[in-house]
């Protein structure tokens, strides 16, 4: 047995480790986790010969317990753990998931009661289908997360932060702060990880793997590495809404294949979105007063961005071949795009206004239906690069004009893509 | 008593250094976050020598980072509601990991050993290269795996 799919967990400030933590939602009775003390605190527990049926002569247990987390400590060597209460027998008497030790004596625990920080321990614990609610506040690592456990396909493993009611989807600094220091979390599969801030000082902060999907996401980190970044892909994940800096790193940094990042903001960093994988998509983002835009490798596209302020907009490898750079705007860069190779990369729709040098002659030409219009951005020094009507186009294939318009560079939207969320704006550092 | 000014809070890179005594005496500090980017002592760092001023007195910090600080004598650091503290002295270095370092500043072993050691990496100090490789050490050597994997998977199917 493990814990159920269906198991909800809670995380606040003013909670505790040593808490039950979680709750089964479709268990029926009542949910003791979303408090900050345990309901019912014991000393001592015994177990018996299978080590499921866990009594104790004081007492206490009720049937309302029975799908909530029962956290047991090592003490009178239990095996140490996080275990969900199955059945009830009496005010002495009750049955857990799995053993805890066959026939021990003078154990701890506790029934109910919030987590305090997500640390390894806890979330490898987790079964695919779990969900981790973490209250607004502020979380201090002081160790990493280095995960083994996945979530399932159909069944991701999720950690979402909210301000003051599950579901509120907060965003700026109203959502839940991670605090690494020089910590990290690396992901298994299927981890999604939605609602949060972080800051750090590592070359990572979160590491996320295949089938991860990380959504309205703020983070920082000051480690001096060049290839350092708030997010790191490392296998074929999706970012939307997030919104990174890595003064001398990267806002993202793809280090394999087949990433996606939608609707991002990358701002203030050497390199908004970094990669020299296979594949990897930049679609409607935002690189703001980076030194580079994006650096990308083979097959990657960066399309309908927006490219403000860069030395150079999209650098792309004297080796690199079959990129794709549609639609995006490139404004106040020194040079739009950088080829250093003739290799081939198809340019389409792209915008370049008030750039010193729209692409390097030698290596490539500005592309199909090129233009050099105003993007009238909205307030471009405070980050808010909405764009106005001059970038919106109706397309001519096949000699008859397209019913509908589409739009140059990144469109607006939530946690920063195109612009962003005036309480995203205002913790910005300009 | 708990400060609430300074509990639950982010403090990365910022200077305590020279705030009022008043602000934390006699006060315990809850799950904050005081690490600094590299060891306060390091040459060229922009942060004061210590984390709080040094006349401070019966300071307890609780389920607190204070990497990278150096703690007045009237700070004492415990540990509660199931997470430890951490009080290390870490520094990137040339492989771009984070290692542990002595208090001459000396490398020690990996922050993250036990990913080294699973991926057979050598944990000596004596083996870091001597100038600033780009990239991470582990993740190139996850990286490297995995491209081994996938090329040993496409010979395998031919």
């Amino acid at each position: 047995m493990a814990i159920s799919t269906t198991a909800v967990w809670e995380m606040r400030n003013g909670g505790d480790n040593t808490n039950g933590g979680f709750y089964r939602s479709d268990a029926g009775t009542t949910d003791y986790s979303q408090q900050d003390t345990a309901q019912l605190s014991l000393t001592d527990l015994a177990s018996d010969g299978a080590g499921t049926g866990i009594s104790s002569a004081t007492g206490g247990f009720t049937a309302a317990m029975v799908g909530n987390g029962f956290r047991i400590e090592s003490t009178g060597t239990f095996t140490a753990g996080w275990y969900e209460i199955t059945a009830y027998t009496d005010t002495n008497n009750v049955t857990i998931d799995r053993s805890a030790g066959a026939t021990k004596s003078g154990g701890a625990g506790k029934v109910g009661g919030a987590v305090a920080l997500p640390t390894d321990a806890l979330l490898e614990t987790f079964s695919p289908g779990n969900t981790l609610w973490v209250e607004a506040g502020t979380y201090t690592f002081t160790g990493s997360v280095a995960l083994s456990k996945s979530g399932a396909q159909n069944n991701h493993i999720r950690i979402i932060g909210y301000n003051t009611t599950r579901g509120d989807d907060p965003v700026g600094t109203d959502a839940p702060l991670f605090a690494f220091g020089a910590y990290s979390f690396t992901s298994g599969f299927y981890w999604d990880l939605h609602h949060l801030r972080a800051t750090g000082t590592g070359t990572f902060l979160f590491k996320v793997y295949n089938g991860c999907i990380i959504t309205d996401l703020d983070g920082e980190t000051t480690s001096g590495a060049s290839t350092s970044a708030p997010i790191n892909m490392a296998g074929a994940a999706l970012l939307l809404r997030c919104y990174s800096k890595s003064a001398s790193g990267c806002g993202v940094y793809a280090t394999a294949a087949y990433g996606v990042a939608q609707d991002c903001y990358f701002y203030d960093s050497a390199r908004g979105g970094y990669t020299t994988q296979f594949a990897v998509t930049f679609n409607s983002c935002v690189a703001d007063s980076c030194t580079t835009g994006f650096e990308v490798g083979n097959v990657c596209r960066v399309t309908n961005s927006t490219i403000y302020n860069a030395t150079t907009g999209i650098k792309s490898g004297a080796a690199n071949f079959g990129q794709y750079f549609f639609d995006n705007i490139f404004d106040t860069c020194t040079l739009g795009i950088e080829a250093t190779g003739a290799n081939y990369r198809l340019l389409s729709g792209n915008n370049f206004y008030n750039c010193t040098t729209r692409v390097s002659a030698a290596y490539l030409e500005e592309g199909y239906g090129f233009t050099t219009d105003d993007p009238a951005f909205t307030n471009a020094p405070g980050g808010d690069l909405s764009t106005g009507a001059s970038m919106q186009r109706v397309h001519t294939f096949g000699g008859s004009p397209s019913t509908s318009t589409d739009r140059v560079g990144a469109v607006q939207s939530g946690n920063g893509g195109g612009g962003g969320l005036p309480s995203v704006f205002s913790h910005r550092p300009h | 008593m708990e400060n609430d000014k300074y509990s639950y809070k982010d403090f990365t890179d910022v200077d305590l250094s020279k705030i009022d005594p008043a602000e934390v005496n006699d006060s315990t500090i809850v799950g904050s976050c005081f690490a600094k980017t590299i060891p306060v002592d390091y040459a060229g760092n922009p942060f004061g020598f210590l984390l709080f001023p040094a006349n401070v007195k019966n300071v307890i910090l609780d389920g607190c980072n204070v990497d990278n600080n150096r703690l007045p004598a009237g700070v004492t650091i415990v540990d509660s509601f199931g997470v430890a503290s951490t009080r290390k002295r870490i520094k990137i270095e040339k492989d771009g990991e984070p290692w542990l370092q002595d208090e001459n500043g000396a490398p020690v072993e990996p922050l993250e050993k036990a990913q080294f050691v699973a991926l057979g990496i050598s944990i000596d100090p004596a083996d870091l290269p001597a100038t600033r490789r780009h990239g991470e050490t582990v993740t190139q050597e996850k990286e490297r795996i995995k491209n081994e994997e996938e090329i040993a998977a496409l010979l395998g199917g031919l």
